[in-house]
């Protein structure tokens, strides 16, 4: 139902209606503003980067094909445009043991530990540090974690917004939960 | 875990868009839309005059190379002496065909096409539909 209206209104931008585009920006520009400001921590570099989205999606409205999903496309703009800013700042934290396929060399040498218990989260001091070292966390890792938790994507959307496999989403996905989980332990120790 | 990990940096790290950032979204889109109509107007206004110059003469010239062709004198022939064409319908089909000036009917229908384009382009960027998004700022 909803992606019935957000295809009626980019059909009335197409057509030239560029009032219509502002029930887009009033639909998604809290959850952009949100996914982009936890991918580059800053809000000042988020809300650019929010302008510069949508200011991409009304651009390139034409090229999007009505039988996908909207949000999945508008996230991969999203997620584009932070990645390109981040790239520009030389702040891009990837991993410098990842390979192009979304293997890790080192963490394949992990044992295969069961991710982030529900526990962790009831105590609202853990909840908090959990968030903190998530912002610490590389940008690969922080946006498939956001995209599945925050978002509530599937696996499949996400590795469509990511360009990648969801073997390689499925991994690093739980990659991520056990370098949260490492990260735990060491500040328990 | 799902929703409690989704909850937690919802909730922890959640930011309100400020009261401007959706004006300026919309003035940004704006502007590029007001871009956009410009190169519209322009390109549409510079290629429609262009190509309507240039069909008149494409047409007269169209018109000679059928009369030069031979073309008009076949097709003559059907109601002065049709009993010679059905008799020798075969070779008449052929010098009608060959007697045919397509690169002249070729260009100048490429140009009235040309002229079409031009003018859905120029008409798209001076429709009614005007950018309304300062309204609704």
């Amino acid at each position: 139902m909803v992606e019935n209206n957000d295809i009626e209104i980019i059909n009335l931008c197409i057509n030239g209606d560029d009032s219509a585009f502002s029930s887009i920006v009033d639909r998604y520009l809290s959850a952009v503003l949100n996914f982009t400001y936890r991918l580059c921590g800053s809000r000042e570099d988020a809300e650019e980067i929010t302008q510069e989205t949508f200011l991409k999606v009304w651009k390139n409205l034409r090229k999007f094909k009505q039988t996908e999903n909207f949000k999945t496309w508008l996230y991969t703009i999203a997620r584009n445009t932070t990645i390109d800013k981040l790239r520009k700042r030389k702040d891009v934290l990837f991993s410098a043991f990842d390979s192009d396929d979304g293997g890790n060399f080192l963490e394949d040498t992990l044992p295969d530990n069961e991710p982030l218990p529900d526990k962790i989260f009831e105590k609202e001091e853990n909840a908090r540090m959990v968030v903190g070292m998530f912002e610490n966390l590389p940008v690969i890792y922080k946006e498939v974690l956001q995209l599945y938790y925050v978002e509530e994507m599937t696996l499949v959307e996400i590795s469509k917004i990511l360009n990648k496999s969801v073997d390689t989403v499925k991994s690093q996905h739980r990659r991520a939960l056990i370098q949260l989980r490492k990260m735990l332990e060491m500040r328990n120790k | 875990m799902i929703n409690k990990f989704g909850e937690i940096l919802l909730k922890i790290g959640y930011i309100s868009p400020t009261t401007d950032l959706r004006s300026r979204i919309l003035l940004n889109v704006a502007e590029a839309s007001s871009k956009r109509r410009f190169w519209h107007v322009l390109v549409g206004s510079v290629m429609s005059v262009a190509s309507l110059v240039a069909v008149a003469p494409l047409f007269v010239y169209t018109i000679g190379e059928f009369y030069r062709s031979g073309f008009v004198s076949f097709i003559s022939l059907i109601f002065t002496d049709s009993g010679v064409v059905m008799s020798n319908f075969n070779e008449y089909a052929l010098s009608v065909m060959d007697s045919v000036p397509f690169w002249a009917i070729t260009i100048t229908l490429t140009s009235i096409l040309l002229f079409l384009i031009s003018a859905r382009y120029l008409i798209t960027g001076i429709s009614n539909k005007r950018s309304r998004l300062i309204i609704s700022l």
